[in-house]
């Protein structure tokens, strides 16, 4: 199966989800409006332009934050690996888990451990793994995966997760969320308890005071950083800030544009392994900083812009096509607007070629963006390299077909005569697909490509020239008669 | 080493384009002067701290912060105690309390409530082997915050020898105890403390019980932390200045 039709057939899969769509639709009309009308209400309504002015100057020193950050960590009994690919993450991981002796690791939710794969490195080496953020613990029992950046199990129902859990915890099948989640609760509680490791993300890093934060409403990353001896943090390299008062701007606008909070339950700061003198928290603290990717994506100021993203999923909230299609279509743990930009960037552009490509360019994904990403614009920039090709980013044009098809067109409009002749045959031919809508017939193109998911309106009777000739071009012409006729009178 | 030289090295060669617009490094981390911010704290009046308390609560109330205004800390003791009283174990048969090592908690009159008959309170300390197992038993955790903030209804709790993470987190209920000098009106107060206090390198902002939202966008408390948190602000005059008791930071270095 080639990516574009798994593309084709998860859209079409999530769009005949009702318990999805249902879903959908509740959560666009309460989180993405919601952090709209947030935005609007914001006492500073400068505050996100500037804040992404500072993310852009954060990028631009972003090696030497990084290394303050290191420091930092370092200065405390904290280790800290830079990882140029996935592979050497994964590597560094499992060699910890492996001296250490672990032999289960409590996972806080974290979408750069799906990136890198590392739950099957660590389970392909015996080691149990468990999510422990509800809904990424409800999906990897279900064996499914996250279709939402922060409600992973969006597409499940409540009926669905009843079952799952009378199957797997040995529960009376219940579908009430309180006693569901009480059951989760316990289940986890005893894996929190027991585990070795506690494996995390990391949301900001803050280089001024060397600590990385947190955030969760639901306690289980407070949990896995405090009760197992080892804590290992996995960081995207840009996911970083200056200074404390940076960290404050970017933590409103997070836990605003995520879930309409003023602060989520726990924001969790952490600068290293527990102090002489604590009771409790980790012996050791290593943080992972990843590239996989990131310092190309740097490298290219067309997309540099992408990395100053915080991953609240405000953009998935608000987007016609994610709404519709839900996250699995996208083939990633990013999905939505900022999943079509990242995914494709981080992966191939060529292989996740119909990520930019479903996208409407309907600039709804920057008007809530936080950090005012332009995602409108690198969406149709990545389309622009599927279409030409980029040698720089190892791009070959997606489609000869198209291409050829616009080589066509540029010879059409090249001549008006050309083109008149053209069209006037066209519009002969058409005439038999327009339907009772009065729009083409999908399967016109008779084949399930580019016209099989979507409506086209019919050639005008008239071009807007021949318009121009026929009625416009008269009416100027009367007037010119009737100048003359007065000047004649004049004279 | 040299893997980290490298990554770095890819990084500096990717944003070679930007070196004449950036600030410079001095810049981008030129320290906030927050002078106004301590001022501010210090100059507030009791009656000012009042209206911040009223804040806090309109704040706490959707986010299922209890907040409870004690005069003094045999009130704070009696409001202990019938919570104690009325709230139900949950991973245990029976009852017991852990509570940080605090001058403030242990000035507390605990003993003298009826109440707590037969419930063992326990404390945290730097060397009790014990500790793990007896915060796991706890039913209740109780500390004192390092500041709370009004504006969004957040306790700032840091790590310290002695008040470990686990006594805000681990027990079904979390109590919260806060002297009124120490709440503070917004974000950037709380920072401006947080970044001048000594080993703030691990602590927590905690903003209400643990709750999801994963099943259904359907709002349920106590997902792996407190199911319930209660905040008890200290309100007497004299606990203000009390002796015991860590005063608001606000002139530390110089200001």
């Amino acid at each position: 199966m080639t990516r574009s039709s798994s593309y084709l057939e998860a859209a079409r899969a999530g769009m005949a989800n009702a318990c999805l769509q249902k879903s959908l639709r509740n959560l666009q009309a309460r989180y993405g409006q919601g952090a709209l009308a947030a935005w609007r209400a914001l006492p500073d309504p400068d505050l996100r332009r500037r804040v992404k002015a500072r993310r852009m100057q954060t990028l631009a020193h972003l090696d030497r934050l990084l290394a303050l950050l290191a420091e930092g960590i370092e200065s405390r009994g904290g280790r800290v690996f830079f990882a140029a690919t996935a592979a050497e993450a994964n590597r560094y991981v499992l060699d910890l888990a492996r001296k250490h002796g672990v032999q289960r690791v409590v996972k806080g939710k974290s979408m750069l451990s799906a990136e890198i794969g590392i739950d099957a490195v660590l389970a392909a080496d015996g080691i149990e793994v468990v999510e422990t953020d509800l809904g990424e613990f409800i999906v990897q029992i279900a064996a499914s995966s996250a279709s939402h950046i922060i409600a992973p199990c969006i597409h499940m129902d409540r009926q669905q997760i009843g079952r799952l859990f009378a199957g797997r915890l040995g529960i009376p099948y219940s579908d009430d969320p309180p006693t569901l989640t009480r059951a989760a609760r316990q289940a986890l509680r005893h894996k929190l308890l027991t585990a070795d490791m506690g494996l995390t993300g990391c949301n900001l890093a803050i280089a001024e005071t060397g600590q990385i934060s947190l955030v969760s409403n639901e306690g289980n990353i407070r949990m896995a950083t405090t009760l197992p001896k080892l804590h290992v943090a996995l960081m995207g390299m840009e996911r970083i800030c200056a200074t404390l008062d940076d960290h404050r701007d970017l933590l409103q606008l997070l836990t605003q544009g995520a879930a309409l909070q003023k602060l989520s339950t726990y924001v969790s700061f952490l600068g290293g392994p527990r102090h002489p003198g604590d009771p409790d928290g980790p012996a050791a603290f290593h943080l992972v900083i990843v590239d996989n990717g990131r310092s190309r994506i740097l490298a290219d100021p067309e997309f540099r812009e992408v990395l100053a993203c915080i991953r609240c999923g405000a953009c998935l909230n608000i987007c016609p096509v994610y709404g519709r299609i839900g996250g699995h279509a996208y083939h990633s743990p990013y999905s939505g607007p900022i999943g079509a930009v990242v995914t494709p960037l981080l992966h191939g552009i060529n292989r996740h070629a119909d990520l930019c490509r479903g996208e409407t360019l309907c600039g709804a994904c920057r008007e809530v963006c936080p950090v005012d990403n332009d995602l409108p614009r690198m969406l149709a920039a990545l389309r622009h390299k599927l279409a030409y090709g980029d040698p720089g980013w190892q791009v070959r044009p997606h489609n000869r077909r198209e291409a050829l098809g616009f080589k066509l067109w540029r010879w059409l409009i090249g001549n008006n005569r050309r083109y008149e002749v053209v069209f006037r045959i066209l519009r002969a031919l058409q005439r038999p697909f327009v339907g009772p809508q009065g729009m083409i017939d999908p399967r016109a193109g008779g084949q399930d490509g580019w016209t099989g998911g979507r409506d086209l309106p019919p050639l005008a009777a008239a071009s807007f020239r021949e318009r121009w000739r026929t009625t416009l071009g008269k009416g100027r012409s009367r007037r010119e008669a009737e100048r003359r006729q007065e000047q004649d009178h004049a004279a | 080493m040299p893997l980290r030289t490298a990554f770095l090295d890819r990084i500096r060669a990717a944003v070679r384009d930007t070196v004449d617009d950036r600030l410079s490094w001095d810049a981008l981390l030129a320290p906030t002067d927050d002078r106004a911010i301590f001022a501010a704290q210090a100059g507030r009046t009791r009656e000012q701290r009042m209206v911040l308390l009223g804040r806090l609560m309109e704040q706490a109330a959707p986010l299922n912060l209890q907040v409870h205004a004690c005069a003094t800390l045999a009130e704070a003791a009696e409001c202990i105690a019938a919570l104690a009283r009325a709230g139900e174990p949950e991973f245990h048969d029976r009852k017991s309390l852990i509570l940080h090592e605090h001058p403030l908690l242990r000035a507390l009159p605990l003993d003298a409530r009826p109440e707590l008959a037969g419930i063992p309170c326990h404390w945290t300390s730097v060397d009790d082997p014990r500790g793990r197992d007896h915060t796991l038993a706890a039913f209740v955790g109780i500390t004192v915050a390092d500041w709370g903030i009004a504006e969004s209804a957040t306790l700032v709790q840091l790590t310290r020898p002695g008040r470990p993470r686990s006594t805000s987190l681990v027990p079904s209920i979390h109590i919260a105890l806060l002297p009124l000098p120490h709440l503070v009106a917004d974000l950037a107060e709380a920072y401006a403390l947080i970044r001048r206090a000594p080993g703030s390198d691990s602590l927590v902002l905690i903003s209400g019980p643990s709750k999801t939202a994963d099943i259904e966008a359907c709002m349920v408390l106590g997902a792996h932390g407190p199911r319930a948190v209660h905040l008890i602000v200290l309100t007497g005059p004299s606990l203000a200045a009390g002796p015991g008791f860590p005063v608001a930071r606000t002139s530390r270095r110089g200001y």
